[in-house]
């Protein structure tokens, strides 16, 4: 909470809200709105495990497929850890990734290839970057920080028979796109859908929340799907076999189970 | 037939047993495998005098993988069978890559059999990771899986709360050189007879300790075994030669972490040769301090570029030179090497741009290997890359300037 008002008091935000919505207090929601959402997104439970299927399909239809087993714990302060291990496709099976999520610096990234069984320090510059070849990026798959966009809310609505908020959200430093657009539910707090627009300020990938369902009283998303509208691409993910709080430890998420998947969790 | 390729002929009976358990219904064993085709064509073939020297590698390679883990998780069983067929030498052999047995107890692993060990921090420069390597096959332009041998060997590890420690106890492998028959360069002229020690039966030692501290992940190393690469010394009294691998001791350190969003990686070893220790015997390499530097960051979306530097020490130089006449080239006392690697996905993931170059910076030579693989599907990729070595023909890479190919590779998971 002390975060968050760290972050209404951020003189740029507040500049930010002036500029673009009629009331200040409404940019001053928006920003507490993105929080929430991202937290429910983000940061459910104390920790979660789930089985991922991601069906990368192009314009002509073929369809690549990517499984894999998801493990998040979170920390003090918005840190938080990744576990992620790849079913398949078979050539990359075996394959893991480790990442340590900070506020306000850079993750730690690991990764285990397991062709030569080597585990490799990885770059964590990339947040743009997709993840695995899917048109979603690193960002979309843990989370950004509520800091590296201005929030603005730009009316209420209802979506498919639920209440939404409006939000525009702006990137504070240049990146690949100018603003989205999100529709954020405002009883669950999960965005139901966000539309990209990119540097000339034309629609460029869009987010749908595809099934919203209440797992261990948790409103979870377990379909989403991005498109991207330029290149007819489109990335759709399943979530299965979802648990929260079932007591993930933190030596899980070390150099020793990226190497020895941890058998109880993985399979 | 050589040693190994009767040691593993012998164990096929066992290979095909412990295959039968794991594809066994009831075991509900997860199996897959690959099968690999593999070309190299040569680029200067004025010399040629067959086909085989023309195209030196044209394999089919069949591996079946499977695991097996038991229900409580405690014990886990791993077999990956490889059938080879080389065409060119019309040659089919059979052997296990990888079969070891894994039990877990509390913050105890062990893994027994053979198996596939890396350590270190380099990227295809080694200091501490000391177990064998294949550059027949990198060289050969064989997919990275095939640059590592597997390791015979009993690895006990400890996880102590956040320290991780390794040791292995290793049957000694040598490094597979690139081969008198494929590969066309000044191979050493050995006066008859030639007697060789085995060391087949020999164990090695190593041990290897880490632990992050914020953010950096810091590891030492240590290893007793021998040199990978054989030593080839006159006989004394009569006229022949004694080939050996000499004995050498490892001690290192490595540190690895991020920087400006790249990653930054520190590694040093000291490589102590201990049947030549006053540097004195031209045909055993002398002890040697390594050192190595690397940075790798994103350059933009879906690239990495990746730089390091290299340095390779010779102690006891003087005493090296004064005893060097006898032997024919004569090794410098600093070996500086630079590498630069720098990869790009494109089409969403799909084709991967990869070049890597070697630079002897004291030897004047070079290495570049450019690949361009292409995944069809989630089944089916094929690469093709080129290998070309220029400069100084005693140099490390200049020694193979007539060895430069093109070669094509395909895989099939399934």
């Amino acid at each position: 909470m002390i975060f968050l008002i760290k972050k209404l008091i951020n003189p740029g935000l507040f500049l930010a809200g002036l500029a673009v919505v009629p009331s200040m207090s409404l940019a001053m929601d928006a920003t507490e709105i993105v929080q929430r959402s991202l937290d429910a997104t983000y940061y459910a439970g104390t920790d979660m495990r789930t089985k991922v299927t991601m069906q990368l399909v192009n314009p002509k239809g073929d369809i690549r497929e990517r499984e894999m087993t998801m493990l998040r714990l979170n920390g003090a302060e918005g840190e938080q850890r990744y576990y992620t291990y790849f079913h398949r496709p078979t050539d990359v099976k075996g394959t893991a990734f480790l990442v340590q999520k900070f506020t306000g610096k850079e993750d730690d990234r690991w990764i285990f290839v397991p062709a030569i069984k080597l585990v490799k320090r990885i770059a964590s510059d990339d947040k743009r970057s997709s993840f695995v070849g899917s048109d979603f990026t690193y960002e979309d798959v843990s989370g950004r920080e509520v800091a590296d966009e201005t929030h603005a809310l730009l009316g209420e609505e209802t979506f498919e028979g639920r209440p939404v908020y409006r939000i525009e959200s702006k990137p504070v430093k240049p990146i690949d796109y100018s603003r989205r657009v999100s529709l954020i539910d405002k009883e669950r707090w999960l965005p139901l859908s966000e539309e990209y627009f990119d540097l000339r300020n034309r629609p460029s990938r869009v987010f749908s929340a595809v099934k919203v369902e209440s797992i261990a009283d948790i409103w979870t998303i377990t379909a989403r799907t991005m498109k991207n509208l330029q290149t007819g691409y489109r990335t759709d993910v399943t979530y299965q076999d979802i648990n929260y709080n079932s007591g993930l430890e933190v030596d899980i998420f070390t150099e020793r189970y990226l190497r020895n998947p941890p058998q109880q969790w993985v399979k | 037939m050589t040693r190994m390729d009767f040691v593993y002929s012998k164990s096929l009976p066992i290979l095909a047993m412990s295959l039968l358990i794991l594809i066994n219904p009831e075991v509900s064993a997860e199996v897959n495998g690959i099968l690999q085709s593999h070309t190299t064509a040569r680029a200067h073939t004025e010399s040629c005098d067959s086909s085989d020297c023309e195209i030196p590698f044209s394999e089919l390679r069949a591996q079946l993988k499977a695991d097996y883990t038991t229900n409580e998780n405690a014990h886990s069983f791993t077999a990956n069978l490889e059938l080879v067929q080389d065409f060119v030498f019309d040659e089919t052999s059979a052997r296990a890559r990888e079969l070891y047995w894994d039990w877990t107890k509390g913050a105890i692993h062990l893994r027994s059999g053979r198996q596939m060990i890396t350590w270190g921090t380099g990227d295809m420069l080694f200091i501490n990771d000391v177990f064998a390597k294949d550059w027949n096959a990198f060289f050969g332009g064989m997919p990275m899986d095939f640059l590592k041998r597997p390791t015979d060997a009993i690895k006990f590890d400890f996880y102590p709360g956040n320290t991780t420690i390794e040791t292995v106890i290793a049957r000694f492998d040598e490094d597979h050189l690139p081969e008198m028959r494929r590969f066309e360069m000044q191979f050493p002229l050995l006066a008859p007879p030639i007697t060789s020690e085995s060391n087949d039966d020999d164990l090695e030692y190593a041990g290897k300790l880490s632990r992050s501290f914020s953010g950096w992940d810091v590891s030492g190393y240590v290893s007793r075994g021998y040199w990978r690469r054989a030593a080839y010394q006159p006989a004394i009294a009569a006229p022949g030669t004694n080939v050996f691998y000499p004995r050498m001791n490892t001690y290192g350190a490595s540190v690895t972490g991020q920087i400006k969003n790249g990653v930054l990686n520190l590694e040093a070893g000291y490589y102590d040769s201990r049947d030549d220790v006053s540097g004195s015997n031209p045909f055993i390499q002398n002890s040697q301090i390594r050192l190595l530097s690397g940075y790798n960051r994103q350059l933009w979306k879906d690239s990495t570029l990746g730089v390091q530097f290299y340095i390779e020490h010779m102690e006891n130089y003087s005493a090296y030179r004064a005893a060097a006449s006898s032997a024919s080239a004569i090794s410098a006392e600093l070996n500086r090497v630079a590498t630069l690697r720098f990869t790009q996905f494109l089409m969403h993931q799909t084709l991967t741009v990869n070049v890597f170059s070697y630079w002897g910076l004291s030897e004047s030579d070079r290495f570049l290997q450019s690949t361009l693989r292409y995944a069809f599907n989630d089944n089916l990729w094929g690469e093709i890359g080129t290998n070309v070595f220029s400069g100084n023909s005693q140099g490390m890479f200049g020694a193979f300037d007539r060895n430069d190919n093109l070669y094509l590779t395909l895989r099939l998971a399934y």
